[in-house]
């Protein structure tokens, strides 16, 4: 090999190295690193139950929420930590790490969002309350304030789920 | 000479630099064993007459020492943690490589989900692959939003402030590796019956993606090309809930595709799953007692239908078999 080529080998190394160096100093995340929360102050959906307004993304308290009909909580594959799901006469609400709320199921149209939407009511309804600055996937129409975010299943032009979502 | 000195400091930066990447890279041997499963098939003799592919639901709920005990059937599995359909199918091109079996079983979970999920379960599949095509594939189809490539071919990009947590697992298996899995089972005797399982819940679509079908049909493929019988299973798990619309969906493509399938679910009684003592997570995934049960039962069924061999009538297979067999039924004492 002549002295050239060690020379070019020799200056892609150093370049390799010195941009993984300068790369890893400049890059903050990292595995163990946690996200950086999202501004907790933001403006986000919640949901009023019993004059009690339960917001997404907050630890989950039984003394706010009540005490569930039914508790159930599942494993992941691998890792550590559960999903709960506590289950109330009309809304299920998931939680996922720290015990934060991650979700809001409505199970049927015996509870309606803090706007006044519920299961069985219309298409026309949920845009008159929320208006027509949706996202939409499929039969999905998603509104999103802050860091969560409402979705409404629509069938026929009829509501057919809703969910409140927290979108860590 | 010249150039004697700074070859020397860039080789012992080199060096530096490799120490580092294996360093910090998480070793998964005591701690998420999971981590190692792709890895341990490269130290397997590969003469496996079937090749599982799939998630969890393959890994927990069939183990191949029993049905090596049972039916003389050499199997493996090459599963993982939420082992998306992509990554079954890169699992299964990379085996390939090494070996074709005659029976590939493919449990069809991973249909459901039609994007990648997360970087934290990506890791565990991938980062001990080794490097082929297949990974750079297999990284490429994987790989979330926030990931970016170059962290998986050096991973000191992605583990570097693992500095403050290295544990003694670090140092001990720095340049060794163990073995956790049975043939890539993994035994769980933990017993946590079924009690209350969340909502069924409504879907807004329960129409597999076109993506998910592309695998699909690259699996199928791939198989048809090199002679291997495909069957399409689905574990007997409660939950995730498995809706007769996703069943439909794949008894018709069995159908259209001329496959086999069969969802155990349906085999419950038959099987004798009880679901009091025979799963370790109140019905995710299945227990030793449980995997048992379903993989006697499986063993028939792969026997009969698709006249495997019996290599416990093999000089040279069964004597691996029977150290094999040795370790494990030391483990599930």
């Amino acid at each position: 090999m002549n002295k050239k080529a060690i020379g070019v080998i020799v200056a892609i190394i150093v370049i390799v190295i010195v941009g993984v160096s300068v790369y890893m100093l400049t890059k903050g995340n990292s595995a163990d690193e946690p996200k950086k929360e999202k501004n907790e102050t933001q403006e986000v959906y919640a949901l009023k139950v019993n004059n009690k307004e339960i917001k997404l993304g907050e630890v989950f308290s039984r003394e706010k929420c009540g005490q569930e009909l039914q508790y159930s909580e599942v494993a992941s594959c691998a890792f550590d930590g559960l999903d709960k799901t506590y289950t109330y006469e009309n809304y299920e609400i998931k939680t996922g790490s720290q015990d934060k709320i991650t979700s809001i199921y409505f199970i049927d149209e015996g509870i309606s969002t803090t706007e006044g939407v519920k299961i069985t009511d219309t298409y026309d309804k949920m845009v008159q309350v929320y208006s027509n600055n949706f996202k939409n996937e499929d039969n999905k129409y998603i509104y999103e304030k802050g860091n969560t975010s409402i979705e409404f299943m629509v069938e026929n032009d009829v509501i057919t789920g809703i969910e409140y979502i927290y979108n860590n | 000479m010249k150039y004697l000195k700074p070859i020397i400091v860039i080789i012992i930066f080199i060096l530096i630099f490799i120490f580092l990447n294996k360093l910090l890279s998480p070793k998964y041997m005591t701690d998420l064993v999971e981590g190692n499963m792709t890895y341990e098939y490269y130290n397997e003799e590969k003469n496996h007459e079937v090749i599982f592919i799939g998630d969890c639901e393959v890994y927990a709920n069939f183990s191949p020492m029993v049905l090596y005990e049972e039916e003389g059937i050499t199997s493996y599995i090459r599963g993982n943690s939420q082992q998306l359909i992509w990554q079954s199918y890169y699992m299964l091109k990379e085996t390939l490589k090494y070996e074709t079996p005659r029976v590939v079983v493919f449990n069809v979970n991973s249909m459901r989900y039609s994007q990648p999920v997360s970087e934290a379960y990506n890791r565990l599949a991938i980062d001990k692959m080794k490097w082929s095509k297949e990974k750079i594939d297999i990284i490429k189809a994987s790989m979330t939003e926030e990931e970016n490539f170059f962290s998986y071919v050096i991973p000191l990009l992605r583990y570097h402030s693992r500095f403050d947590k290295l544990t003694n697992e670090d140092f001990e298996y720095l340049f060794k590796t163990k073995n956790s899995m049975y043939n890539g089972f993994l035994i769980n005797k933990n017993v946590k019956p079924v009690e209350s399982l969340p909502t069924k819940r409504r879907l807004s679509s329960y129409k597999f993606e076109e993506n998910c079908y592309d695998y699909l049909n690259k699996i199928t493929k791939l198989c048809k090309e090199n002679n291997i019988e495909l069957v399409l299973i689905k574990a007997p798990s409660v939950y995730p809930y498995w809706y007769d619309e996703y069943q439909e969906q794949i008894q018709k493509y069995a159908k259209e595709n001329n496959l086999d399938y069969y969802n155990f679910k349906e085999k419950v009684e038959e099987i004798g799953i009880d679901y009091n003592i025979d799963t370790y997570d109140g019905g995710l995934h299945l227990n030793l007692n449980g995997a048992t049960k379903l993989s006697k039962y499986f063993s028939k069924i792969l026997k009969e239908k698709y006249r495997l061999t019996d290599y416990r009538e093999d000089e040279q297979i069964s004597k691996i078999y029977n150290e094999k067999l040795e370790r494990y039924n030391e483990a599930i004492k």
